[in-house]
């Protein structure tokens, strides 16, 4: 009785913790993640996630045509490396951006032609990141735009 | 004693996990290696986000589009809503009015559509975001429109924000809902003339990626009767949506600028409406939007 008792207050308190880490995330990205110049607007569909080592988010967004964009990741100082792919969710995932092939650079900067769903992918790898951290933490993703001056 | 350790341990150990102070910007400079990446994360986390209604009518917007004012939502229906849900319904139709009022720079209607905002957002528990303090500076910029605009978006990511933080995106899920239906009543009774005004009505129905999203989002939310009845109304207008041929007109691809800015372009999707398809549409959209926001 007294060893299930302690079980389930481990449980209830791990369950507990994950629940107030997610949540304490929840607004991460508008505290920590790189912002644009002041010609962006800050768009609602930034998010901010909570993730361990080797585990992967898929932020779906939508992108408006003729519109310039600013994407950037930030994480918790112990992640070195966070993966950030942008997918094209009607072309069957093609890879428009992959930033594992310039560094891991924490910010993107695209102008997009015709209105279209994007998947935003967030993978914290093993490559650069301690591979015996377990513990979930916080990774943001910050989405900006500007109407794009060109188009006018 | 043994099992008050065991205890104390536990909490400290659940209490440590919670704190994610110290954060910072990562390290940015990282030496490249090759590293397949395709072999990590099989499992993700899924995340549905949706365009603002600020953002969707500014991005419908065009000559084409004319303010109509009888078509918004009157502010007095806003004392005859009593269910909280219906009233965070309303509250995302409010502000959809109030981004749709400040587009058109039509000022007078400004204050008083924020007002009614300000006191649903009371009953929604959300008086913290449209404050006294907001009302005032809506008060004061009403002959700015580039003010009034930057208090809808703001106002509204605020909004957002404090809803995702405060664990309430059901309530969340409501609200724009509320918001996209309205965007939708707004922009659909703008026209019945398909082929002069095709550049609005493709961008009428773009607006099915976001509500796709939104419906996605709120899938999570099912589990009581009427969220469960405004998920399937939004899944209608998707469906009617999702009735258009649409086809691909060029493969999307990625090209880099001089100043290392990417270009996406193709992706292009070509949209066959049809008078009856957009018939349908607009029924839908405009039962809908009656059975929320008619007074009970």
């Amino acid at each position: 009785m007294r060893i299930s008792g302690i079980v389930f207050l481990f449980l209830l308190l791990r369950a507990f913790s994950q629940e107030a880490n997610a949540q304490a995330c929840a607004d991460y990205h508008t505290r920590a993640c790189p912002i644009p110049d002041f010609s962006y607007y800050y768009d609602q569909q930034s998010t901010s996630v909570s993730l361990r080592v080797g585990e992967k988010a898929e932020v779906n967004i939508v992108v408006f045509e003729l519109t310039d964009y600013f994407v950037s990741v930030c994480s918790h100082r112990k992640f070195k490396n966070i993966n950030l792919r942008i997918l094209d969710d009607a072309s069957g995932r093609k890879v428009l951006f992959d930033n594992a092939a310039e560094s891991y650079v924490d910010s993107v900067k695209f102008t997009n032609n015709a209105t279209k769903k994007l998947i935003l992918e967030i993978l914290v790898p093993e490559e650069g990141n301690d591979k015996s951290d377990t513990r979930e933490r916080c990774v943001g993703v910050l989405v900006a735009k500007r109407i794009n001056v060109d188009a006018f | 004693m043994r099992t008050r350790i065991l205890i104390i341990v536990n909490i400290i150990f659940a209490l440590a996990s919670c704190n994610q102070g110290g954060e910072r910007r990562r390290n940015q400079q990282q030496e490249y290696k090759e590293v397949d990446l395709s072999k990590q994360g099989d499992a993700s986390k899924i995340f549905y986000r949706f365009p603002a209604p600020k953002d969707i009518i500014d991005y419908i917007k065009t000559d084409q589009l004319i303010y109509l004012k009888d078509f918004l939502n009157p502010i007095s229906n806003a004392d005859k809503y009593h269910d909280s849900r219906v009233q965070n319904f309303n509250l995302g139709v409010y502000a959809a009015d109030f981004a749709y009022i400040t587009v058109f720079k039509t000022l007078s209607e400004a204050s008083e559509y924020f007002g009614t905002i300000e006191k649903l957002a009371y009953h929604a528990g959300l008086s913290s975001i449209f404050d006294e303090q907001m009302r005032r500076r809506v008060e004061a910029n009403e002959a700015n429109i580039d003010s009034l605009g930057a208090i809808a978006r703001n106002s509204y990511n605020d909004m957002v924000n404090y809803l995702t933080l405060t664990g309430n995106e059901r309530q969340l899920a409501i609200i724009s809902a509320g918001g996209y239906v309205e965007v939708l009543y707004l922009a659909i009774n703008q026209t019945d003339d398909l082929e002069a005004d095709y550049s609005l009505l493709r961008k009428i129905y773009d607006q099915r990626y976001g509500l796709e999203n939104l419906c996605n989002f709120m899938s999570d939310f099912t589990d009581d009767q009427w969220m469960s009845n405004l998920y399937h109304d939004l899944q209608a207008i998707l469906d009617v949506f999702n009735l258009v041929d649409a086809k691909i007109e060029s493969e999307s691809k990625a090209t880099k600028g001089k100043g290392g800015e990417l270009n996406f372009s193709g992706g292009n999707i070509q949209l066959s409406i049809t008078p009856e398809n957009y018939a349908k549409l607009k029924r839908v959209v405009v039962e809908t939007r009656g059975k929320y926001t008619s007074p009970s």
